[in-house]
């Protein structure tokens, strides 16, 4: 089966492609409102991005021997 | 006086003949051939392939960086290896054809004390046909490729902006492909910019890859603690999918291209095609063209290189099912077992076998993901063989001692999903170690404190600071060798 993008659903039948997942079925959990805001609240990304840094610098570390 | 070879001019290569010359005195020469004039940053072509970023924004000349550390660079494509030299001479040399335009086709011999083996991959859209850049596909493999992207997604922006729906399938090209991390990264930014412009409803995204669920990325996916809870980077992946929209085909290989229209058969046997009005698939990787020869002039490519054409080290090749994988397969010092003066590393090695569960469809098709061999474990095996090889000709030491095994080391994969200083977003992941060891971490393979992933800004921060840090450090600039790979 061929879905076309570009023809609307008069034009051609669509269905789903072998495979094919379409966001709603995927079983992980919705992040909250809160959380998604978090991802780009500056004070807590500040304090992520220090975080972040000194583990990838401890890991880092620890691969260079 | 030693001289060493250098092939290829890549992260590995590239930090190999940086530390080669920084550890080796004058008297020593070290010869870099590459058959590109340009360093890349390949992580940021991400970021050209949105139109964020130019390609020179991403890439320098290698000459004058060169020229400025005593390196001799030659732009060539090595085609030959003679490893035991020929009639003429006992040391071993390359053959080149030169790809610098005031020597184009001219061909050379450079005969070598040791060489280093970095060439990376070939980039082998001929594996599908009507793949790539010549066929009906775009890649963000290399910059130039990146700015194709960014010119064909413009095209797709201006048609959902007069308001015709649009359909991008972004993904792997068939069923063998590694740097799924790429294609996620990419497919992400993509979304960000249509979503940015307010033109996410028209368009329907599908990310289409031949891993087994989201979240492998040719690793076999990560486990992490998080909130309490030991979670995947499965259930991590798909929440992220699941937020922004985001469809997926997954455990499919592409079995060809046509214009506007891929068609491809999944794990379980079904095939079917799926039109599309813009497709970044990423091509697999194959060892590039190199033949070897011994003393006679009889070919021996079997014997130095593995069918997928990389260069054997000192892995342990024998076929073993899964169960009986070992972190100790992997290779450590990367020297050919055959000839004590040739390395290989980066993507130029022949992996021992996939980390990721190896799957195939009913009809034989292979559809799992090859191991990906990414920048941090590149420049820390690049460094580890200029240790070796400085220490072989100072005669510190007989044999490599330098050690820098994927199942010793971690890396840092930071998956952009959007840019913008305040707007923009990153997955960032750390892996410790990337091949898992199940006897050093029982029940997972990995350390669960070294492996982490986290979403938001402070990732893209983290991003464009390692843009910013490993092209200074690429530039040979005062400090660089502080910076670590």
């Amino acid at each position: 089966m061929t879905a076309t993008p570009s023809q609307t659903p008069a034009d051609q039948p669509r269905g789903p492609a072998a495979g094919l997942t379409e966001p709603a079925a995927y079983e992980a959990p919705m992040p909250t409102e809160r959380t998604i805001k978090m991802r780009n609240n500056l004070p807590v990304q500040a304090y992520r991005f220090a975080a972040v840094s000194l583990r990838m610098t401890r890991m880092i570390l620890r691969s260079h021997g | 006086m030693a001289r060493v070879v250098v092939m290829g001019a890549g992260i590995s290569g590239h930090t190999a003949a940086l530390h080669l010359r920084r550890l080796l005195d004058k008297t020593h020469e070290v010869i870099v051939v590459s058959p590109n004039s340009q360093w890349n940053w390949i992580p940021s072509n991400i970021w050209v392939g949105v139109g964020r970023m130019k390609a020179k924004q991403v890439t320098f000349p290698l000459k004058p960086v060169y020229d400025k550390h005593g390196i001799d660079f030659r732009q060539a494509k090595a085609v030959a290896l003679h490893p035991e030299g020929d009639d003429n001479t006992r040391k071993g040399f390359i053959d080149v054809v030169f790809t610098d335009p005031t020597r184009a086709g001219e061909t050379q011999c450079i005969e070598y004390d040791y060489l280093v083996n970095a060439t990376g991959p070939k980039l082998n859209f001929g594996a599908t046909p009507g793949l790539g850049p010549d066929g009906h596909t775009v890649s963000v493999c290399t910059s130039g490729h990146a700015e194709q992207a960014a010119t064909a997604l413009a095209e797709v922006i201006r048609k959902l902006k007069s308001g015709t729906p649009q359909r991008l399938v972004i993904g792997v090209g068939h069923g063998t492909c590694t740097c799924e991390g790429a294609a996620f990264e990419y497919a992400f930014n993509v979304e960000h910019e249509l979503r940015s412009r307010g033109l996410r409803e028209l368009a329907d995204v599908v990310y289409l890859s031949n891993e087994y669920e989201l979240g492998d990325f040719g690793v076999g996916g990560l486990t992490f603690k998080q909130n309490g809870f030991v979670t995947s980077s499965k259930l991590w992946t798909e929440s992220l999918f699941k937020e922004r929209g985001v469809k997926s085909i997954l455990r499919a290989h592409v079995q060809r291209v046509e214009e506007g229209k891929l068609f491809y058969e999944t794990l379980d046997g079904s095939e079917d095609s799926l039109d599309f009005d813009f497709a970044m698939l990423l091509p697999p990787f194959r060892g590039v063209d190199l033949q070897a020869f011994d003393r006679e002039g009889t070919e021996i490519t079997a014997e130095v290189f593995a069918p997928n054409g990389f260069l054997k080290v000192d892995a342990d090749y024998t076929a073993k099912p899964m169960e009986d994988w070992k972190a100790s397969d992997w290779p450590s010092t990367y020297v050919s077992p055959k000839y004590p003066n040739v390395f290989g590393v980066g993507i130029a090695f022949a992996p021992p076998h996939p980390i990721s569960v190896p799957r195939k469809a009913p009809n034989g098709t292979v559809i799992s993901p090859a191991p990906p061999r990414t920048g941090m474990p590149s420049g820390l095996m690049g460094r580890a063989v200029a240790m070796s090889i400085t220490d072989m000709i100072t005669g510190k030491a007989g044999a490599p001692e330098h050690r820098a095994s994927m199942a010793n080391m971690g890396a840092a994969c930071v998956a952009s999903a959007g840019v913008g200083f305040t707007k923009g977003s990153a997955a960032s992941m750390t892996m410790f170690p990337v091949v898992p060891d199940y006897d050093k971490f029982p029940g997972y393979g990995r350390s669960l404190t070294e492996t982490t992933g986290e979403i938001g800004l402070a990732g893209h921060w983290m991003k464009h600071l390692l843009h910013v840090l490993f092209i200074y450090k690429a530039k040979g600039k005062v400090g660089w060798s502080m910076i670590p790979e």
